[in-house]
């Protein structure tokens, strides 16, 4: 036996041993103020033009700095590459004096060239921006990415971006954009490096531009953060270490931040457990009940778990069948029990939700009464759209994606309105790659799960869902009076006065057009010991500010 | 010999070529929009990006795609198809959808070696774990050890491995804290996923060796070499050890081709960066070049094992000659 299977072995052993060769080692550990995070999935891109992915969005903020930065706590946008910034009584242009000490990665000063080159990156359809619509705040662009989309020409001296010296930068607003500052913290608009991507530069035979991916990544990959990027092992790790030439080295304190991927939360909550990882940027949502549930303070003050800047909602395809009656979508929202979700289903004990921007998450918005629950009212809406009792109600389809926590929800939500209404549902789950189309391009469904993450501290993150020319309008809603709301506070340059109207576009969306019905807020988290570790914090937003993490 | 591994390698390419035809297939008619998200760009970005990709078909709004006619179609998808089959010649799939920063080919030149190392750790494991259990198995027939070598075998052949990784890892790692719970990039976070993945096919190998190691132990020519007097070590290294280890090597091959490319929850419990975790997360997110990639790759592995054990076969066994 052993001859005939000694060539076998040796053949084995030698592909172990030249593949774990070739497949590299870890990353060095052990290094004085290093700081291990897991994520629970790869970085998507680090291409921050590209980049619409939480764990993405923060790396690059670690690795970037906007003309502005967000205050690690308070999330309000503070000063970053731009030392300070004008803006105009009209409060539509803006003039950003740059510091003249911030400098990249490998010691060019950052100009604002810079941040034009990146801005115009962004608008070129070819890019592939998910965010590609937050610069359509500025005047022109929104026309210029389109005739390039149309296969044009335009010249993008029609967008109102212009870099008047190396330290200057004047943006015209299209309309008194009250987060303007704020986007100016966000990824998407950060600066880039022309002279470092030029080398990866591609042109396809009908001439349109791209960068081959490699410049991502080190040694290539030139930012002007708090932090420079040594290594990127695909799946494994990036590691990075404090920028040498960034103009506020003083305030990073760690030397090396590892940032890993553990897809397995058992894996992930297993490596926090043993150390090998500090801090997790998520809490495992497979044991996150047991985990908010348990007795144990010393482990329950690890999980750093509130509620965020997203609400979970249900909405309704309002072109389609009886839906298409606000009574009807009204009654089915009054007929829902949301404590009953979040304590009974979801078992999280997230915060119920009767509007769909999330309260107090905007600082000076004050949110409309969303509706409760009122099973008398709803009978009495069922029965005057013409199916009293629910007779005559063909059954609704609900439409979500193969998780178990949204089909979960799904039935819970037609149990209790077949119990309150006697209105029948079926159910269709799909995997998650057809969900997405399903949803948003074909419109296919009667009642669909939904989600959404403000993108920038203001209601119409939220409140545009509904606008009836919004891409994300899955349900087709469409109400003049609504859309009519939402232009006057376009033009309203007194900011408390144009909340006030968003607010009262958003009581007409809750309360009686019920294109949605939302539930609950989310929550999210992280895990660290803040013993060990400070400036992790965890903020509304997630948006977390590594240069100010360090181990204490 | 010559003319056999010349129309082996004639049969493999035709066999790619099949593969990569279906999978295509099967991809276009897969429902999904790889360049929807949950936030969706304007759909002249996701035009332009999915163009970049040479799959502009699949990014066509609904209504337009249902009134092109089958000719329209058919130009669309074989444009893609001859697209995709070039780089698959060059195997330059360029960069996937899910991970713009990196291409098709730097992603399996990561992830295949440490799929590699995985996979042949855990065969080396099972192979001289299972022949020693076999071997002794059968020298002990239906004594306690060969009955205990039965119900071991039972277990690791049934028991799942997500099963016995965590249990592994509950007894490893968090009750007696002997071993990393995972990752990748030392020998000693190789051990609890090799020795995972091994126990199945260490299993079954011990029971193929338990058998094929009785059936030689009853024939002729053992029990002449037991007259003789040669000792019983020697016989059973010499003698019975080299005619049933040969059903074993034509076990190898495959088991080498599923142990490769049939890692994937193992590498997902011990948070493995190989080929296997890709493969999946490309078919769940409608990565196709990607998927395209790791499949051929796959296939290529199959293919390759297969014809290792011919020639092995032919190299053991004198009956066999390969043409």
């Amino acid at each position: 036996m052993s001859r005939v299977l000694l060539i076998p072995s040796l053949l084995l052993l030698a592909l172990a041993v030249l593949c774990f060769a070739l497949s590299g080692g870890g990353v060095r550990a052990g290094a004085p103020r290093t700081i291990t995070i897991a994520n629970a999935d790869e970085i998507k891109t680090l291409d921050v033009g590209r980049m619409s992915w939480m764990a993405d969005i923060r790396t690059a903020m670690a690795l970037w700095e906007g003309l502005l930065a967000y205050d690690p706590v308070t999330v309000k946008p503070v000063p970053g590459t731009a030392a300070s910034w004008d803006i105009s009584p009209d409060l539509r242009t803006y003039t950003f004096h740059l510091r003249p000490e911030a400098k990249w990665s490998n010691g060019d000063p950052v100009t604002a060239a810079d941040f034009e080159f990146a801005w115009k990156r962004v608008l070129t359809p070819a890019t592939g921006a998910d965010y590609i619509e937050l610069l359509y705040t500025i005047d022109g662009a929104k026309e210029y990415a389109e005739a390039l989309g149309r296969g044009e020409k335009p010249d993008f001296s029609t967008v109102a971006v212009r870099a008047v010296d190396a330290h200057t930068l004047v943006v015209r607003l299209k309309f008194p954009c009250s987060y303007f500052l704020d986007l100016c913290a966000f990824p998407p608009l950060f600066p880039l490096n022309e002279a470092a991507m030029r080398p990866f530069l591609l042109t396809d035979s009908k001439g349109v531009q791209s960068y081959n991916g490699i410049w991502t990544r080190p040694p290539h990959l030139v930012t002007n953060g708090p932090y420079y990027l040594a290594d990127w092992k695909f799946k494994e790790y990036l590691l990075l270490e404090p920028n040498a030439h960034y103009w506020d080295r003083g305030n990073v304190k760690t030397d090396r931040l590892i940032i890993k991927a553990i897809s397995d939360p058992r894996a992930a909550l297993l490596a926090f457990d043993s150390g090998t990882v500090d801090c997790l940027t998520f809490v495992p949502q497979q044991f996150i009940e047991d985990l908010l549930a348990q007795k144990d303070p010393e482990k329950r003050r690890l999980i750093h778990y509130q509620p965020v800047f997203g609400s979970y909602y249900f909405e309704f395809n309002c072109t389609r069948g009886p839906l298409q009656d606000k009574r009807v979508r009204k009654a089915l929202c009054l007929a829902v029990d949301r404590q009953k979700i979040v304590d009974d289903v979801t078992r999280m004990h997230q915060k119920p939700l009767g509007v769909i921007v999330p309260p107090g998450a905007i600082p000076g918005y004050v949110s409309p009464q969303g509706l409760g629950m009122d099973i008398p009212e709803a009978r009495r809406l069922l029965a005057e759209a013409g199916y009293p009792g629910g007779r005559g109600l063909p059954p609704l389809e609900v439409l979500f994606n193969n998780e178990a926590i949204h089909s979960q929800i799904a039935m819970a939500l037609g149990q209790m309105w077949k119990n309150n209404l006697n209105v029948d549902v079926t159910y269709r789950g799909i995997e998650r790659g057809s969900f997405g189309p399903e949803r948003r391009e074909a419109h296919n469904f009667d009642i669909a799960r939904g989600g959404w993450y403000g993108d920038y501290p203001d209601p119409t993150t939220w409140l545009d869902l509904a606008k009836s020319t919004n891409g994300n309008n899955d349900g087709r809603f469409s109400s003049p009076a609504y859309d009519g709301l939402l232009e006057a506070a376009a033009k309203e340059a007194n900011p408390s006065k144009r909340l006030a109207i968003l607010s009262e576009a958003e009581k007409l969306l809750v309360t009686d057009e019920c294109p949605f019905l939302p539930l609950y807020q989310y929550g999210d988290g992280y895990m660290y010991d803040d013993r060990k570790i400070s400036g992790f914090d965890v903020n509304v937003r997630l948006l977390t500010q590594l240069k100010w993490i360090a181990r204490k | 010999m010559v003319r056999f591994l010349f129309a082996r390698l004639l049969q493999s390419v035709a066999v790619l070529w099949v593969v990569y035809t279906v999978t295509f297939g099967l991809l276009m008619m897969a429902p999904g929009d790889p360049f929807v998200g949950e936030k969706a760009p304007p759909l002249a970005v996701r035009q332009a990006l999915a163009k970049s990709y040479g799959l502009d078909y699949l990014t066509l709004p609904a209504a337009e795609r249902k009134n092109l006619s089958a000719g329209q179609r058919a130009a669309y998808v074989g444009r893609a198809y001859w697209a995709y089959l070039s780089k698959a010649v060059r195997f330059d799939f360029g960069p996937t959808i899910d991970y713009p920063n990196w291409s098709v080919s730097e992603v399996i030149a990561h992830s295949l070696p440490i799929s590699i190392t995985l996979g042949a750790t855990a065969l080396l494991i099972a192979l001289w774990g299972g022949v020693v259990a076999g071997t002794l198995g059968a020298l002990s027939k239906n004594r306690w050890p060969d009955f205990l070598l039965t119900f071991g075998t039972l277990l690791g052949v049934s028991l799942p491995s997500f099963v016995v990784g965590a249990l592994l890892l509950m007894l490893l790692v968090v009750a007696i804290p002997l071993l990393p719970s995972g990752g990748w990039g030392s020998p000693r976070q190789l051990v609890l996923p090799a020795v995972t993945l091994s126990l199945f096919y260490m299993a079954y190998i011990a029971s193929l060796a338990r058998a094929s190691t009785l059936e030689v132990l009853g024939a002729d020519f053992v029990r002449t070499a037991r007259a003789k007097g040669l000792p019983a070590s020697r016989v059973i290294a010499r003698h019975v050890g080299a005619n049933a280890g040969l059903p074993l090597l034509s076990y190898l091959g495959p088991a080498a081709a599923t142990i490769l490319t049939g890692s994937f929850v193992v590498e997902k419990l011990f948070a493995i960066p190989g080929l296997g975790t890709h493969f999946v997360n490309g078919c769940l997110n409608n990565d196709i070049p990607l998927v395209l990639g790791a499949t051929l790759v796959y296939t290529a592995i199959v293919v390759l094992f297969n014809l290792l054990v011919d020639i092995a076969y032919a190299a053991v066994d004198p009956r066999i000659s390969l043409g």
